[in-house]
Order: structure tokens, then C-alpha cells, then sequence
């Protein structure tokens, strides 16, 4: 894929972080990605991923709707270059799953997900206190269960949880640019707003 | 809460996800400043702007995204930059201002405007992959002046022109930064007053927060001098960051 001119005009500010570039943008443009949580928790992370020209967003939006709610629908007006659709695991391999997780419905919603068989790396963000991010980049083994805490009951939630919704797509974000040239398996856990990152090697 | 007034400097990269967050979060007076049209390359990271939004002033484009989705806050627009001979005025007439800009001689202007009304407000600052906030209490925590003492030359700082940006590191910390607002106006400590927070999304998500203490020099009046102790000495405050 090569970039058009107005590609390059409409991505630059993130094509010119050094180790994102050119070459960052095309994967992001290709990718295929799957977003599943709560409409009010992955709303503004759907946006950014949008903005960001991720090539095609299937999202899973927790609690049984079958379409998607006015407010995601809308973020297709963001981006023309980007398909947002119902997340559907017949359309074949997914580049990375975000999972947002929120409530119980959305624990539910991201087990469907972690069903899939073609996931290749994982950002799963735990919006129940104190908070975690889970990333599993593609190729990490026992994905995406680097933490079996990640699976636990939702309880009840951080007061940094839309910060921590924004931190977990900035890490899908890198992990689908390719940002880190190898990158590993890491456990970011939250005491308020600060974190502590512990990298499995 | 529903008198409460909050000034948005700066509708980029850190404003969008402030008003964002602030709409989604109730507030409903909220004044929006900034001089500049929605341009291609804002689209990335400014995620309520559209295509067809390109040229027109942000604070339009701001101000129908606020009234199609959020019918019940009240928007007023500024379609020019904060400068000295505005800056006054406008802060004295908000409860709280959120510092969205990326030039450090407006963030100066914000801080010491701030401290004289006495309005507090919370600065927001990103570059790269990294990005940083602090609220500041007029008189009552460290200013901005506490912690850099002087503007930097504008050839000295990088901008986002030049070292790039990354719309979900900038979003962070716009969320953080109308959180913090919202906490003002609902009579709750800022988290982040007298603290600076710093956000290094250059490898795993680290995010630290220090405290920031008032340093004796700067005329903010945050800055108090400690009892002495049994001996009569002072205790000794310690530096700013």
C-alpha cells in the first residue's frame, strides 16, 4: 500500500513520531481490528482508533444490541478511509482485539471475542478498580490470558476509568503501527492514575 | 453544577477530548477560544472534526459537534486567540479553565492571569508520546512559574509540527484534564493540585505522579514559609520540580 498525498497531509503529525512513520501508518491503514465493551466505554476510544485510519473496526458492543447505538455508528462520519461494522468473526483473521471491560456485560461481550480463532495480538483494559491494560502482542503464547485476573468478576469502577480506556488504545495503537520492533507481553496495573508496568519476557 | 462556567483554551488535540469528556460528564456552560480553522492534518486526533468541517473555525465546528449531541450545554465562542488584552476578561467570568494550548507563551498567559483573578485551572502539555498535567489553586499550590519560572524561547520547545503527536496520548490527558475540571466545580480537591502528572507512552503506558511544591521566589503566593522548628530554625521547603 502506498500512501496517497492526502493521506500523508491528514496522518502527518503521527507519521512523523519517530519509529511510527510511513511505514506505521500503511499497518494501521491495513489492519483489522475488533473493539468490544460497554457504547459509553468505547466510544471515544472507537473515535480515536477511527481518526487514526485503522482500516476496519468490527465492534462488539455489550448488552445484546444487534446494530450499533447511534453514538458509535457515528464515528464512521470521522474517517471515509475507515469501515466500522458489527464485529463478525466469519470475516476472517483479526489483527488485534481491544476489549474494554466495564461491567459484567462487557466481560461477557469480551469472552465472545476471545473466542475467535484469528486474533493475533490483544489490549484488554479492565475498567473496575484499581484497573489493568493486559497487552498481548501477536505471537505471545496463552493469549490472551498473560493474567487470569483479567478474567475475574467486574467490580466496581476506578475513578481513572476513561483514562485507562484512553491508555489501553494508545497500546493498540503502538502494537498495530509497530511501534516497539519487539515488543512483549505486559501487565500495566493502575493505583489511581499512576501505573506500574510488569513486562513477561 | 449547572452555573458552573469552564473555559476551554485550545480546541486540538487536548481541547476536543476535554469537551468531549466534560459534555459526557454534565457540564453545561462552557466557553470555547481558539483562532484557528479545523485543518486535514488536525483529523487524526481531533475526533469530533469532519471532513467537511475543514476551514471552517473550530470553535463552529466545536460548538455544532457540543449542540447536536449534548442539546443542554450552553456553548459561547471565541473565534480568536487568548492574548493580554482579552485574557482578564474572559477568565474572571468562568469558575475554571482548562489550558489546551500548545504554545508556551499562552500557557504563561493562562498560568499568570489564572493566579491575579484567582481562577483555578489545570495545565495539559503533549509532545510525541508523552504528555503532562497539573492543577493549579491560585495561592494555594504550585503555579506554573514554581515549576519552570520562565517561558522557554519558542525555538527551544518542540511543537507538534515537528515532533508529532498520537491522538489517544493526547486524549488522555484532555480526559484528565476535564476531569480535574469537573472536580473543581463540584467543590472536590483536584487530584492533581500541587501534583504533576506525567504520562511516557514510549514503552508500556507509565504514568507518575510527583508532587510539586511552591517555590519561594515566585510571586504566585502559593509559596509559604514553614514554622521553626524547636531550635528556631526554618524547616526547609522542598525545590520545585
Amino acid at each position: 500500500m502506498t500512501l496517497t498525498d492526502a493521506q500523508i497531509e491528514r496522518y502527518s503529525r503521527q507519521i512523523i513520531v519517530p519509529r511510527i512513520g510511513g511505514l506505521g501508518q500503511e499497518r494501521l491503514l491495513a489492519a483489522r481490528t475488533v473493539l468490544a465493551g460497554d457504547a459509553r466505554d468505547i466510544e471515544a476510544p472507537l473515535a480515536y482508533l477511527v481518526g487514526a485510519g485503522v482500516g476496519a473496526i468490527g465492534v462488539r458492543v455489550a448488552g445484546g444490541q444487534s446494530g450499533l447505538p447511534g453514538e458509535i455508528a457515528a464515528a464512521r462520519e470521522l474517517n471515509a478511509g475507515v469501515s466500522v461494522t458489527v464485529a463478525d468473526e466469519s470475516k476472517g483473521r483479526v489483527d488485534l482485539a481491544l476489549l474494554i471491560v466495564g461491567s459484567e456485560a462487557a466481560r461477557k461481550a469480551a469472552d465472545e471475542i476471545v473466542g475467535y480463532r484469528e486474533v493475533r495480538a490483544w489490549v484488554v483494559a479492565r475498567l473496575d478498580a484499581p484497573g489493568k491494560i493486559a497487552v498481548i502482542p501477536g505471537g505471545a503464547p496463552g493469549a490472551p490470558s498473560v493474567d487470569a485476573s483479567m478474567h475475574a468478576g467486574v467490580g466496581s469502577r476506578s475513578e481513572a476509568a476513561e483514562f485507562i480506556a484512553m491508555l489501553a488504545t494508545a497500546e493498540a495503537f503502538k502494537l498495530i503501527a509497530g511501534y516497539a520492533e519487539n515488543p512483549s507481553p505486559a501487565i500495566i496495573e493502575f493505583d489511581g492514575y499512576q501505573t506500574r508496568v510488569r513486562v513477561h519476557p | 453544577m449547572a452555573t458552573e462556567r469552564i473555559l476551554i483554551v485550545g480546541l486540538g488535540g487536548l481541547g476536543v477530548p476535554a469537551l468531549r469528556a466534560l459534555a459526557r460528564a454534565g457540564a453545561r456552560r462552557l466557553t470555547l477560544i481558539d483562532p484557528d480553522p479545523v485543518e486535514l492534518s488536525n483529523l487524526a486526533r481531533q475526533v469530533i472534526y469532519r471532513s467537511r468541517d475543514t476551514g471552517t473555525p473550530k470553535v463552529d465546528a466545536a460548538a455544532r459537534w457540543l449542540v447536536e449531541r449534548f442539546p443542554a450545554v450552553n456553548v459561547e465562542r471565541h473565534p480568536i486567540a487568548l492574548e493580554a488584552s482579552n485574557a482578564a476578561r474572559l477568565v474572571a467570568v468562568h469558575d475554571f479553565v482548562i489550558d489546551a494550548t500548545d504554545s508556551p507563551a499562552t500557557k504563561f498567559l493562562i498560568n499568570d492571569t489564572c493566579i491575579a483573578a484567582p481562577t483555578p485551572f489545570v495545565y495539559g502539555g503533549v509532545v510525541g508520546m508523552t504528555g503532562q498535567a497539573m492543577t493549579v489553586i491560585p495561592g494555594e499550590t504550585a503555579c506554573i512559574r514554581c515549576v519552570f519560572e520562565t517561558p522557554p524561547d519558542e525555538n527551544e520547545t518542540q511543537s507538534c509540527r515537528e515532533a508529532g503527536i498520537v491522538g489517544p496520548v493526547a486524549g488522555a490527558i484532555g480526559e484528565l484534564q476535564a476531569a480535574e475540571a469537573m472536580r473543581a466545580v463540584r467543590r472536590q480537591t483536584p487530584l492533581l493540585s500541587g501534583k504533576i502528572l506525567s504520562y511516557d507512552a514510549s514503552g508500556p503506558g507509565r504514568v507518575r505522579i510527583a508532587a510539586v511544591s511552591p517555590r519561594s521566589g515566585c510571586g504566585c503566593g502559593a509559596w509559604k514559609p514553614k514554622p521553626r522548628d524547636a531550635r528556631g530554625r526554618r524547616e526547609s521547603q522542598s525545590p520545585g520540580r
